[in-house]
């Protein structure tokens, strides 16, 4: 079975969205739709009881090319601008309670990389850097991390290069759980103790196949569901807030999941 | 007395070789361009550069081959993909990269810009961010002992902003987020801004007061092919055709004027 970009982006985005709670103060970064769809599909689910930062604006009145316009262009549709600087301090004082990062590398203790991939002497690759994923993983109640690509270079035992830690820090009195879950192109995985788990699995994938694209080991229920696809109300959702789905840009190119070769 | 120099090209005399220089905005935002175009027909290079969220401003000093060091939280052209000079750069090793997370790079700054030592910052304790940028370190906060990243406070030789307006006296005015700029404007040696157009003066309006700038330049367009609102959007046609170059031909970054 295979899955079409659509699919596997319409899926994502919804299996972030449902981790959302009423009363999330979600803070998106730039470049990443599917975590700006995810968290206005979630604000429209909740009935606006949760609440969305997106490029320096507060709960713009509208969808993903509403977001996408530069804040000074949104003043007759938002309450509120947050200059760069507040929103740290927004984020320190858990006034933000939840970001969707879309880091290179995500590794069995939650490590983020979205810094290099490769040793730090040669690397092969490079990407952003440092930017607030070394931050807010220390200070967020909760990060959940996703990635379009799940194989074993982007799930690895250890990351390349540790841009954000993981599961909260052992001696911080801060009340951070750090990276909760991550979602892939073939499945949810949830860290419970410290320890990865399939929490559910995505229609066109086995657990074979999430195993085999894993570099980590990750625990396989047996009983683990499909993931819900979309509800009518959710893709409805969906083609409010991103009728000319940007989502769909984050998501590999290519023919068909289900039956790639892992490398 | 802040001073008004004729052109960009002036700011070359107020810079030497080997100065540290934090370039101000942040992304596609507010890029003092036609400033650093100014130092590179100076002929002023090996520079370290402080650029809190680089874009096009990082990519145009290492195509130009002036960059020695670089202090960055993130180098980016936005959605338009990879920065391909950062890319290059760092892929060859050719400068030595200080990888910074935001808010460490704040709090550093802010140490210089309040006099202090150091500062403590947000930032995980356990990121390699920390573990390789000799700038932090882990500490125990003195009156709880808390394990908590401590930020040396990072010494700025000249900060270099570009702003919609500044007023007669120097005063400088911004439509929107002033990211980093109020904090380098007061952390540097030396602050220099090029502005779009004269304002009527209205100093208690004014994002960054005279107290912290030394120099004012006139440069219409001066943040291009980056935005400065209200007076200049992105120029989306010019930063694509960067993203799909081998980030090495620096004149595509030069604005003819």
């Amino acid at each position: 079975m295979t899955a079409s970009r659509g699919e596997i982006a319409d899926l994502m985005v919804v299996a972030l969205a449902r981790m959302v709670a009423a009363g999330d103060v979600v803070g998106v970064g730039l470049g990443t739709p599917i975590a700006l769809v995810a968290a206005l599909v979630a604000r429209h689910a909740t009935r606006h009881d949760v609440h969305v930062l997106a490029g320096g604006a507060l709960d713009v009145n509208g969808g993903v090319e509403s977001h996408l316009r530069d804040p000074r262009d949104q003043r007759g549709l938002t309450p509120g601008f947050v200059p760069h600087l507040d929103s740290m301090d927004m984020a320190e004082r858990q006034a933000m309670t939840l970001q969707f990062l879309r880091p290179a590398q995500i590794d069995r203790f939650g490590n983020l990389n979205t810094s290099r991939i490769g040793a730090r002497s040669a690397p092969t690759a490079r990407f952003g850097g440092g930017l607030a994923t070394a931050d807010v993983p220390a200070i967020l109640p909760r990060v959940i991390a996703y990635h379009p690509d799940h194989r074993p270079r982007s799930l690895p035992a250890r990351v390349d290069w540790i841009t954000g830690s993981g599961h909260g820090w052992a001696g911080s009195t801060r009340k951070a759980a750090g990276t909760v879950a991550v979602v892939t192109d073939l499945a949810v995985i949830e860290f419970v103790d410290g320890r990865g788990r399939m929490k559910s699995i995505h229609p066109w994938s086995n657990a074979s196949t999430v195993g085999e694209s894993t570099g980590f080991e990750l625990s396989l229920p047996e009983d683990a569901p499909p993931t819900p696809e979309p509800t009518p109300e959710e893709l409805e959702a969906l083609d409010l807030v991103d009728p000319r789905r940007r989502r769909d840009e984050e998501v590999p190119d290519r023919a068909g999941r289900g039956r790639r070769v892992t490398s | 007395m802040v001073r008004t120099l004729p052109s960009p090209a002036a700011v070359a005399e107020l810079i030497p070789s080997g100065a540290t220089v934090a370039v101000g905005g942040t992304g596609l935002n507010r890029k003092p361009m036609a400033l650093l175009k100014g130092i590179m027909a100076g002929g002023i290079r090996d520079l370290n550069i402080v650029s809190f969220l680089g874009s096009v401003d990082v990519e145009y000093l290492l195509a130009s081959g002036a960059v020695a060091d670089l202090h960055s939280a993130g180098v980016s052209l936005d959605g338009f993909g990879l920065a391909p000079a950062f890319r290059v750069a760092r892929q060859q090793q050719s400068i030595r990269f200080f990888e910074w997370s935001e808010a460490s790079m704040v709090a550093a700054v802010e140490a210089t810009a309040r006099g202090l030592p150091s500062m403590p910052c947000s930032t995980a304790p356990g990121s390699d961010v920390v573990k390789h940028n000799p700038s932090l370190g882990v500490y125990e906060d003195p009156p709880t002992g808390t394990p908590t990243v401590f930020a040396t406070a990072l010494a700025i030789d000249v900060a270099l902003i570009h702003a919609p307006a500044a007023d007669a006296h120097g005063n400088i005015y911004v439509d929107g987020d002033l990211g980093l700029d109020g904090l380098l404007a007061r952390a540097a040696t030396t602050t220099i801004v090029s502005f779009e157009r004269k304002a009527a003066a209205d100093p208690p309006m004014a994002a960054i007061s005279r107290l912290w700038i030394d120099a004012v330049v006139p440069a219409v367009g001066g943040s291009w092919p980056t935005e400065c609102h209200p007076d200049a959007f992105v120029d989306l046609g010019a930063v694509a055709a960067w993203a799909g170059s081998k980030g090495q031909t620096a004149e595509i970054l030069e604005k003819a004027s």
